[in-house]
């Protein structure tokens, strides 16, 4: 049986075991609003070299290493159709609601033909049709600059994503140092700190990581380059490709295709696919209408008897055309140059008619007419927008329940804190009072000695 | 299960929701449209699109038709005269006939007849609006005028149509050949001339055949008359057909493009009801707390 003093020493040690449980508690408590904290638990045990009492063994954060890497592999499919829809919220700006873009401006151009059929001669016709005609070429002008200005739009996100790609390689590498030369002190923060940063760089795009038996991590992405490994962490460079847009690189080896995920991917895949694919429906359109009216146009005789020339200034090819629209520079200047009459004659109407008919015609492809064109371009990108949304919501919908599973296991509950406080603290009040208890026995025993 | 600190805030998600689901009904309602971007419905957008050119289709229909049938009443108007004129001809010329007039009495038919002459080219010179309607497509002509003496057609024989309805067309411009002409070997205003020297002359053949002439020529005018009446009645069907056409493809625009009111305002009601019920949720959840009952 051990003494007095022995007794005294398992105090003094129980006494500061329940402050370091009140202090692991304050910690919780204090990172309650901290994102990326893992909740510390105090690990105690029994003495067991026959002295008795508690000892601290260390503290421990409630890591779950499997739904750590679930909720960082479900990031990037959300933050990918987060991107998607954000860039396609702006192109749906430019088609507006319906009578209200382009094929608003398309009918009131061919409505202008149909006043001219009524009056071929009459310079308020003419001018009305000259006038619709440009504000038909501009309304294709302003869309495919919008187009074009979301493309771009998209690719400064995607130079920008790939800075912040750096930076975070950069601080995973740094703290993958800081890990190494740890020796286990303190490792949990850091820890925290590296799934954190590993959890922003997912939502930039999909990576694999590895751990490394001194707790730090290497990086790579899905093709298999690395951004970091141990210490060393490798830039991805931007470099401007075809069109001004930006491809990526990885130690020398170009990965804009690899990246199909993540914030990078969607706004690459908006870049390089959906505008593109929208671009090309608008060029089509506008250089189906230029070509209809003008094969049309050219068959007539303007008011001075003329045979008439190009309605538009005839597009060099299909890609651009809706860019270059424009109607061309003679008629603009003069609307008599505009040839509604077959014959010759100032009264005939027949090729106005068959200018106002194309608006019925199936002229795109033979199949569609230019209303219909234009309600498929509307169409493809609202299906677009909506499929990223939907796809989008449940996405987050997987992301937010691994987060809760994670929460569950990791998070900080203030009611089971605000018990362990209690309960350390009751502990610390207990075994004070066996600290005095033991210092009165202590005091009798002296005083009983200094009797003598 | 561990309710941690998080998941007692994490309802400030939901509340989010509720609060955008919220706006849309309220969007809807106040804006009245239940599409305003594509992704709302794009295949009511696409719907919607095409029906409204459908509409615009309709209603230019609709205009050109109004402009048709004011050109259309003015040529009915004409023609009208020139039947009435062309009747006085034949009376006229048939006071004259046999041979009991005075010289005086021929004299005044071949005025007459003068007159008539030149309210007739005045009929036939008939503008509207600045073109002249009896030329064919030669607007900018007057159709008959004098060359050398000859009443001379001047337009051409190809009328000017417009479209009134897919695949139907009516007649704004006549061929005033085929009115005054047809396939007599001369025109009626030469034919009158011929007339008038023949009253004046007292030739009786020569009236004869001026009155044949005048009949074919009024003959010529009945068909053309009725054949514009036909015009008149199809643009007033075709009219009243485009109208329930139009109205047609409202009903269905609306359907796609329009809030349904009603609904709009359940939905708006429940999503306020939602967000309540988050807000509330939320509100609860924070409010107790283990440290409220700790000494």
């Amino acid at each position: 049986m051990s003494g007095l003093f022995s007794s005294l020493s398992m105090a003094a040690r129980s006494l500061e075991a329940q402050r370091a449980g009140l202090d692991v508690a304050g910690q919780n408590i204090a990172n309650l609003n901290t994102p990326g904290y893992t909740r510390r638990r105090l690990s105690l045990a029994e003495v067991v070299n026959g002295t008795g009492g508690v000892e601290v063994l260390g503290t421990r954060a409630a890591r779950d290493a499997v739904l750590d890497t679930r909720v960082r592999t479900a990031i990037p499919d959300a933050s990918r159709e987060g991107a998607i829809l954000g860039s396609l919220s702006l192109v749906e700006t430019t088609i507006g609601a319906p009578g209200q873009g382009i094929d608003g401006r398309l009918a009131a151009f061919f409505d202008s033909f149909s006043a001219l059929s009524v009056d071929p001669t009459s310079s308020v016709a003419r001018d009305g049709v000259v006038l619709q005609g440009r504000q038909l070429a501009t309304a294709f002008n302003s869309t495919a600059a919008q187009l074009a200005n979301s493309a771009r739009l998209a690719d400064g996100g995607v130079r920008d994503a790939a800075a912040q790609v750096n930076r975070l390689s950069h601080q995973i590498a740094d703290l993958n140092d800081a890990i190494a030369a740890s020796n286990g002190v303190d490792l949990e923060a850091l820890k925290d700190r590296q799934q954190q940063a590993l959890e922003e760089l997912s939502g930039l795009t999909a990576v694999s990581v590895l751990s490394r038996s001194d707790g730090g991590v290497d990086v790579t992405i899905p093709s298999g380059r690395a951004l970091v490994i141990g210490g060393s962490d490798y830039a991805v460079t931007v470099a401007n490709g075809p069109g001004g847009n930006a491809t990526l690189s990885l130690g020398g080896a170009d990965i804009t295709s690899d990246i199909t995920s993540g914030t990078i991917g969607g706004l690459l895949h908006t870049r390089d696919t959906l505008i593109p694919g929208y671009q090309t429906r608008l060029d089509e359109l506008a250089y189906g209408v230029a070509q209809r009216v003008n094969t049309v146009h050219q068959t007539g005789f303007d008011l001075n008897g003329n045979p008439g020339a190009a309605f538009f200034t005839p597009p060099a090819a299909v890609a651009g055309a809706a860019a270059a629209l424009s109607v061309s520079a003679p008629l603009q200047a003069d609307s008599s140059l505009l040839a509604a009459s077959q014959t010759g004659a100032p009264g005939d109407n027949q090729v106005a008619r068959a200018l106002a008919a194309l608006r019925d015609e199936p002229v795109l492809g033979g199949t569609t007419t230019f209303a219909e064109g234009w309600a498929a371009l509307a169409y493809h990108v609202g299906s677009d927008a909506d499929g990223a949304r939907a796809e989008q919501s449940s996405r987050l919908d997987v992301l937010d329940q691994v987060q809760h599973l994670r929460d569950q296991m990791s998070g900080v509950s203030l009611d089971e804190e605000a018990a362990s406080m209690m309960k350390f603290q009751r502990a610390y009040e207990a075994n004070a009072k066996y600290f005095s208890a033991v210092d009165a026995m202590l005091q009798t025993l002296m005083n009983t000695v200094g009797g003598v | 299960m561990r309710v941690t600190f998080r998941t007692a805030y994490g309802g400030i998600d939901y509340v989010n929701t509720a609060a955008d689901q919220l706006a849309k009904a309220r969007q809807q309602l106040a804006s009245g449209k239940r599409v305003e971007k594509p992704s709302d419905d794009p295949a009511a957008m696409q719907r919607a699109i095409e029906g409204r050119a459908d509409m615009r289709t309709i209603e230019t229909y609709t205009r050109t038709s109004d402009s048709a049938l004011a050109k259309i009443t003015t040529l009915d108007t004409v023609l009208s005269g020139v039947i009435d004129k062309l009747q006085q001809a034949t009376v006229s010329a048939a006071s004259v006939r046999g041979s009991i007039a005075t010289q005086q009495q021929r004299e005044a038919a071949a005025l007459a007849l003068e007159g008539i002459r030149d309210s007739l080219v005045a009929d036939l010179n008939t503008q509207f609006r600045g073109s002249y309607v009896f030329g064919g497509s030669e607007s900018g002509t007057p159709p008959y005028a004098q060359v050398a003496g000859v009443w001379t057609y001047q337009g051409d024989n190809a009328p000017v149509s417009v479209d009134i309805g897919a695949g139907r067309s009516v007649e704004i411009a006549l061929d005033g050949q085929a009115l005054a002409q047809g396939s007599d070997a001369d025109n009626v205003l030469n034919d009158l001339e011929t007339l008038i020297v023949a009253v004046r002359a007292g030739d009786n053949a020569g009236i004869d055949t001026g009155m044949t002439a005048l009949e074919r020529a009024f003959a010529r005018a009945t068909s053309t008359q009725s054949k514009i009446g036909v015009d008149e009645a199809g643009i007033t069907d075709t009219q009243s057909q485009l109208t329930s056409t139009r109205l047609s493809l409202l009903a269905r625009v609306a359907k796609d493009e329009d809030a349904d009111l009603a609904g709009a305002i359940t939905e708006m009601t429940r999503a306020d009801a939602a967000y309540r019920a988050a807000l509330a949720a939320v509100g609860n959840a924070s409010n107790n707390s283990l440290l409220d009952y700790l000494r």
